[in-house]
């Protein structure tokens, strides 16, 4: 095999795993100037008694495949991608979810004296009291669905990890997403409104509402949609993108 | 010719000893360094030698080495050097070494119940 084809080779079997193309151009470099030293020093040397240059570093399959397995060794979720992206998004989206309506009673009790006259505004139209409902709704359930699959298929990429462990991620995502019911009444006329916060067993699917249904369709979107981004081009840096040369 | 295999399974661990002790002589870059652990093992290891280089980025990522871009025979190359972590890491890394060795050859030797031990 000459130089050229190996070469190629091994960057072709580097980006099917994956790996940042930064560092599979780096890799690529080196072994060129190690070809190039190992054939001006069999050409100083007899020929006959010099094995060829690739020959010598070996099968580019199994250096891609060790060139991966230590990358992936470089991180925790590169070494343990079932506690990374099984069971960690399971745990941390119940957190987020806690944490971020948290931050939504503080923000209210803290800016309430500010909105003393907006809140006689919001409640005197039904609309008004729905509307900041749903936003609620969506900053509280939605939102940090929406941003852990960002952050776990982010996670999965700098690991370098099959795209898989990324989706199942976000199924986990997904899973506990559409567990949860939310159910919000505003208050009406002198009715106080109530709000209900409960987890819907599995057999109950049949029964998904629309929130459920969109609690659990946005981290699978994510999901998707940045598997595939970064699948079909090349991840090179935070906000940059090359198309991967294979 | 068919290709070299790449990394036999019985040398996990020896690479990183080996670059270790060599790179702490003096820094070196890729092709340098498999000529040089060839000629310090006296060619009794065969190995594939483009195994060397995930070992080498590994290490470097572990900031036990550093890689740097310098001239070299005329051209611009990686070059690595030890860090001081590396130095640590190479000094436990021979005293767990040695201590394998003693106590393999110690086995070999028939331990204290002799030759008989190994029947």
């Amino acid at each position: 095999m000459d130089a050229r084809h190996w070469l190629e080779q091994l960057r072709a079997e580097l980006v099917r795993r994956e790996l940042p193309l930064v560092y599979v151009q780096r890799f690529v470099d080196e072994l060129t100037d190690h070809i190039t030293d190992s054939t001006e020093d069999s050409m100083r040397k007899d020929a006959h008694e010099s094995p060829a240059a690739c020959a010598a570093l070996g099968d580019p399959t199994e250096i891609a495949a060790q060139a991966a397995s230590h990358y992936q060794a470089r991180t925790f979720a590169g070494r343990h991608p079932v506690w990374s992206f099984v069971v960690l998004p399971i745990v941390a989206l119940p957190a987020l979810w806690v944490a971020s309506a948290a931050i939504s009673l503080l923000a209210g009790e803290s800016l309430g004296y500010l909105f003393a006259s907006f809140w006689p505004w919001m409640k005197e139209s039904h609309p008004r009291m729905i509307a900041l409902c749903v936003v609620g709704w969506l900053w509280v359930y939605v939102a940090p669905a929406m941003l852990s699959a960002i952050v776990f298929s982010r996670l999965a990429r700098r690991a370098a990890v099959n795209w898989r462990w990324s989706m199942a991620a976000c199924a986990g995502l997904a899973l506990v997403g559409s567990l949860v019911v939310v159910d919000i009444i505003p208050r009406q006329n002198n009715v106080p409104g109530t709000g209900r916060f409960l987890m819907d067993p599995l057999y109950k699917a049949p029964s998904l509402t629309f929130y459920q249904l969109l609690q659990m369709l946005a981290p699978l979107a994510v999901g998707t949609y940045l598997s595939w981004h970064w699948t079909g081009r090349a991840f090179v840096g935070p906000f940059r993108r090359e198309r991967a040369v294979a | 010719m068919t290709e070299r295999k790449t990394n036999p399974p019985f040398l996990n661990g020896v690479p990183e000893l080996l670059i270790l002790q060599l790179l702490s002589r003096r820094p070196m870059h890729g092709y340098e360094l498999v000529q040089a652990i060839r000629a310090a093992t006296a060619g009794g290891l065969e190995f594939g030698e483009g195994c060397v280089y995930p070992i080498l980025h590994r290490l470097e990522s572990q900031r036990v080495l550093k890689a740097s871009r310098e001239s070299a025979a005329g051209r611009v190359r990686l070059v690595y050097r030890v860090l001081p972590k590396g130095k640590a890491q190479l000094a436990r890394s021979v005293g767990t070494w040695q201590q394998v060795v003693s106590a393999i050859n110690h086995a070999l030797q028939g331990g204290e119940r002799g030759r008989q031990a190994l029947a």
